[in-house]
């Protein structure tokens, strides 16, 4: 039977967000359906959560110059 | 900075700055927009607003007292440039010039035509482009006093939005403005029922909003634009005419710089009005009971398209010089343009003449926090940029620009939306009617064959589940009924 599941579609922009992203799954369990490499369904409450948790990830590995 | 913007970074981007006046005209119905055109003033205004191929049409029309069949209109312009016919004839009919009949019939509104005619040959009523005064003014002012006038009080209001240097508070009209446009905001936001707004605005709580900097990184026109078209909407809370109003805009944008002209050909809205524009620096009056006024710059451009840029100050209007290790100098000491600047660079000395910085990921990405785009900020640099840069080719270093971009990017690598995920379809076959129906509907956001799922929107998810349980339902109880009649049909024999 046809099944209908409420929740959020997020496309991501390449595979590195994609593995950040089932990395955090691990912890937190938002995915609902991996759906293929750019694109995963999951549980609309967790959208700001994950956004901010991405944010704060790419932003420790991002390299900063340091000004003097 | 004051103001910290984590909750708003994505529902920003949506509202932009309204700085079109025909946008807003559209709005209109055929009643107001027939009694506009009674003012030749406002006729020409719109005129000098639309599209070439537009003006093009309405010049050949103009005499035209019967209807024109459609075809011949098409027959004016080479075939291939139809759409481009399309467009300007749908600009006419939106804004009630032009009126399409049931056999593909084109005609000019009379009401317009014969203004725009007035307009043209300088007959009929003549109040309409104003009155200039008769007697001569004992206080008379030339061009420079307009222009340094109009200046004065504009960045005065936009002192007041970056809190910088606040040597004149602007006048309770143009706060409500400010806080009604969304441009800034009272710092606590619970109190949002539009009658408080009116009966009190404190000036020490209003603080610039996301949508206030991206205004800061528009050009002067737009800028007044937006305000006017603010001023727009609330005419009715203020209890006037909105057609008076938009005659008088109109009007002004086809007056003479330098020239005084009389208060009394105006009507009382339109006086009021005066008064309003006086604290923007749109028009100049001496004294308020005074019968004379003077139109600015900032007045006498407002129809003059987009192509303002022989502002009065031209020369000082570049000052910014940008390397391509990121470093900016520029040569200005004024407040309002360092805190422009401040909004994207991060300043590390200044001088008395000049400030130096330097574009950072973190001064950029704060900018972008506050809803002001890449775009926004290049256009900013390009148009300041110092003489000395504009002799470059391309005038921005390209480092710095594709820098600016790609920090944009990196933050939209998600992109999220709600919708409803349907699996576990039992045959192929139904899962590809499913998919069909919603793709009829355009609510499909993606979809597998393989793995038959498929995502529709919020929107689309009634529809959709509508139709599966007609069509599954159905097709499982009609199964159910052979079912039922075999073993009805087994139980007789």
């Amino acid at each position: 039977m046809v099944k209908a599941q409420k929740g959020a579609l997020i496309e991501v922009s390449d595979p590195t967000v994609k593995s950040v992203l089932l990395e955090l799954d691990d912890e937190h369990h938002f995915i609902i359906k991996d759906l293929d490499e750019t694109h995963v369904f999951v549980n609309s409450i967790a959208v700001d959560m994950i956004r901010d948790k991405l944010d704060k990830i790419m932003e420790d590995n991002t390299y900063k110059i340091l000004e003097e | 900075m004051l103001y910290s913007a984590n909750s708003t970074i994505n529902n920003t981007a949506s509202e932009s700055i309204q700085g079109d006046v025909s946008v807003f005209l559209e709005k209109l119905s055929d009643r107001e927009f027939q009694r506009l055109y009674t003012q030749p003033a406002t006729c020409l205004a719109i005129f000098r607003l639309l599209p070439d191929l537009a003006k093009q049409f309405i010049m050949r029309l103009l005499y035209i007292k019967k209807d024109v069949p459609l075809e011949h209109i098409k027959g004016w312009c080479y075939e291939q440039y139809t759409d481009k016919v399309d467009d300007s004839l749908q600009r006419l009919y939106k804004l009630h010039i032009c009126t399409k009949n049931e056999n593909d019939e084109i005609r000019m509104s009379k009401v317009f035509q014969e203004n725009l005619n007035n307009a043209l040959i300088g007959s009929g009523n003549h109040t309409s482009f104003g009155s200039t005064s008769t007697s001569i003014d004992k206080h008379k002012v030339d061009i420079d006093f307009l222009d340094k006038h109009g200046t004065e009080q504009w960045e005065a209001v936009l002192h007041y939005m970056v809190g910088a240097n606040i040597r004149k508070k602007p006048s309770p009209a143009v706060l409500k403005l400010l806080e009604r446009s969304g441009l800034m905001a009272k710092k606590d936001d619970d109190v949002k029922d539009e009658f408080s707004v009116f009966t009190k605005v404190d000036i020490n709580e209003l603080q610039i909003t996301n949508k206030g900097f991206q205004f800061l990184l528009q050009d002067v026109n737009t800028q007044v634009w937006a305000f006017l078209i603010q001023y727009l909407n609330m005419v009715d809370d203020l209890k006037m005419d909105l057609v008076e109003v938009l005659n008088f805009l109109f009007q002004l944008g086809s007056l003479q710089l330098g020239a005084d002209y009389s208060v009394e050909s105006l009507t009382p809205t339109q006086q009021q009005m005066l008064n309003d524009l006086k604290h923007l620096g749109i028009i100049y009056q001496r004294k308020r009971g005074s019968k004379r006024f003077y139109p600015t710059r900032l007045a006498t451009s407002l129809t003059s398209g987009s192509m303002l840029i022989s502002k009065p100050s031209t020369e000082d209007s570049g000052f910014i010089i940008l390397e391509t290790n990121s470093r900016i100098y520029a040569y200005t000491d004024s407040p309002l343009q360092i805190s422009v600047l401040n909004l994207f660079v991060v300043l590390k000395a200044r001088f008395a003449n000049m400030v130096v910085g330097m574009i950072t990921r973190d001064s950029i990405r704060s900018a972008l926090n506050h809803g002001i785009t890449a775009d926004q900020i290049i256009t900013y640099l390009r148009t300041h940029a110092h003489p000395e840069m504009k002799k470059n080719m391309p005038i921005l270093p390209l480092t710095v620009v594709d820098q600016i971009r790609l920090w944009e990017m990196e933050r939209n690598r998600l992109k999220d939306e709600k919708g409803y995920l349907y699996h576990e379809f039992a045959r192929a076959e139904d899962f590809q009617e499913v998919l069909n129906y919603a793709k009829q509907y355009n609510v499909v956001k993606w979809s597998n064959v393989k793995k038959r799922m498929l995502v529709v929107t919020m929107e689309g998810h009634i529809k959709v589940r509508a139709y599966i349980k007609k069509r599954i339902g159905s097709k499982q109880s009609s199964q159910h009924r052979q079912q039922q009649q075999q073993q009805m049909l087994q139980q007789r024999h």
